[in-house]
């Protein structure tokens, strides 16, 4: 039944899509479908991110 | 038992309790924080309580943090147009106004990010998939998607689940049920007050009965009934299938629900919300199970007006033990047991009105509608239910019917009922929220 995650892996790699986003907006911000659409996906990842932000920290005490 | 698919987030749903409540102190740490920096209404309020943005150290200084209240979101209605100074984010930043039905006062203006809309629908998901429902169902909506969030959210927690959604919008009641016995849905989502009325309607305008449809799940939300066990029962027989309840709030998301294995009450989303409980008659906390108390609730994660420590003058109780699905997620026993201002004392007993809902709904005969009103008469207190009587009952049966009921409520609540017996049909029909409670005293 256990999930068998690595939270702080599972958060890292989240960050690191974070990130690759920011590229992307970066790249192709001034085009308004890449803009609006990363900020979309900004949403959605952000989800993700405050499910595993805290827990991830927690598990490195 | 739980299954290896029971949960949407197995590793925040089955959390150790300790590691939970460390979470959550994080958590709140955090929106309160936010709150301070980008609200006027907030900051004022916690400044003018002598707190500061590093305030929140221990679960002692959450308590130490003031209530909000709906009086508070009076701040609404000037610029930052419409959300006044409750509104965290840049107004540009908002893509989804929804408002409180009114219900209880002025309707409250709730703007949410595109982050928060994705977290409103993380919220139902939740729900949806303890409930059981699954990508492979075909989900009927059969809400008139307008300015109230309700099922909104519910709709994209479909998507995000991977169910295929049927929007029952416009269409009337008739016309939903033709189409979800076309489709061949096997869930839906509604009121339990609608939930009995579409029944009804099948019954008896499509000469169907709709426990042949194949219908396997309903969700309830917006009243109370889904946790009474006659109305649950009711509209179990109806339609051949679990009914299973969830509560949520406008400004504060959608934070409890009943998993498929009916704990007996509304496990607490906990991971997204913090819920606690206060006296009825005090700002105490109540935290012994079987004990009353008012619901607060804090949402962690909206960012465009999360609510802080909102008092939802909802009544509930912690109830012992935990649920068979494995969830380290705390119950409220029994749900929401109605509203601290719908909970009054009338000729000197304390009153709730969802007794009376107990009560008429064991009655299967008693199909329609009803309403409670207490008035004064001199210096007497009356409460008199209005009830919509079935089609073709005979004067005798009427007589001893409704001698049955009142010796029922006498029974449960203590008091003397007047009762109103009107035709069949005869009082309005609700989709969303059904008032049913009217207490005019001082009025």
């Amino acid at each position: 039944m256990s999930a068998n995650v690595d939270i702080k892996e599972l958060y890292a790699a989240l960050e690191e899509t974070a990130k690759l986003l920011d590229r992307v907006e970066e790249t192709g911000g001034s085009i308004k479908a890449i803009e609006r659409n990363v900020r979309r996906m900004r949403g959605t990842l952000r989800t993700m991110m405050i499910h595993f932000e805290d827990l991830a920290v927690l598990e490195g005490k | 038992m739980a299954e290896k698919n029971e949960y949407w987030n197995q590793p925040l749903e089955t959390l150790e309790f300790d590691t939970l409540r460390e979470l959550q102190l994080r958590k709140f740490r955090r929106v309160y924080q936010w709150v301070w920096d980008k609200s006027k209404l907030y900051r004022g309020k916690y400044e003018a309580a002598g707190l500061d943005r590093d305030s929140i150290k221990s679960w002692d200084d959450v308590s130490k943090v003031p209530l909000l209240t709906k009086d508070d979101y009076r701040c609404q209605g000037v610029d930052p147009f419409p959300y006044g100074d409750s509104l965290c984010v840049p107004i540009e930043e908002v893509t989804e106004f929804h408002q409180t039905s009114g219900t209880t006062g002025t309707p409250v203006y709730q703007p949410d990010t595109w982050a928060d809309w994705e977290w409103w629908s993380e919220c139902w998901a939740t729900i949806l998939w303890a409930q059981g429902f699954r990508p492979e169902d075909r989900i009927f909506i059969p809400f008139g998607y307008n300015i109230f969030v309700a099922y909104w959210a519910g709709h994209y927690a479909c998507e995000k689940i991977g169910c295929e959604v049927v929007p029952g919008g416009v269409l009337g009641t008739r016309e939903r049920l033709e189409k979800m016995r076309e489709l061949k849905v096997n869930g839906f989502m509604a009121t339990p007050t609608y939930v009995l009325g579409m029944a009804e309607t099948a019954q008896k305008e499509l000469g169907a009965d709709p426990k042949e449809w194949g219908i396997e799940k309903i969700l309830c939300a917006g009243e109370p009934g889904a946790l009474i066990p006659t109305t649950k029962a009711r509209m179990e027989e109806a339609w051949g299938c679990g009914v299973r309840d969830h509560v949520g709030a406008t400004e504060v998301g959608a934070w409890s629900f009943e998993c498929r294995h009916r704990p007996g009450g509304l496990h607490v989303l906990e991971s997204m919300f913090l819920v606690e409980l206060l006296a009825l008659d005090s700002d105490e906390p109540v935290t012994e199970p079987g004990v009353p108390g008012r619901i607060v609730i804090t949402s962690f994660d909206r960012q465009a007006q999360p609510c802080v420590r909102f008092d939802t003058k909802d009544v509930s109780m912690w109830k012992e033990g935990g649920c068979d699905c494995g969830r380290t997620w705390r119950i409220l026993e029994r749900g929401v047991h109605g509203r601290l201002d719908h909970i009054t004392k009338v000729k000197g007993v304390l009153f709730s009105p969802v007794t009376v809902e107990e009560v008429v709904r064991s009655f299967p005969e008693l199909e329609g509608e009803f309403e409670i009103v207490v008035s004064k008469k001199g210096d007497l207190d009356v409460i008199e239910l209005t009830l919509e009587m079935p089609d073709g009952c005979s004067e005798e049966a009427k007589n001893t019917l409704l001698d049955n009921l009142k010796s029922q409520l006498r029974f449960k609540t203590q008091l003397n009922f007047k009762i109103k017996p009107v035709e069949f049909g005869s009082m309005p029909r609700h989709q969303i929220k059904a008032k049913r409670f009217h207490d005019m005293r001082g009025k």
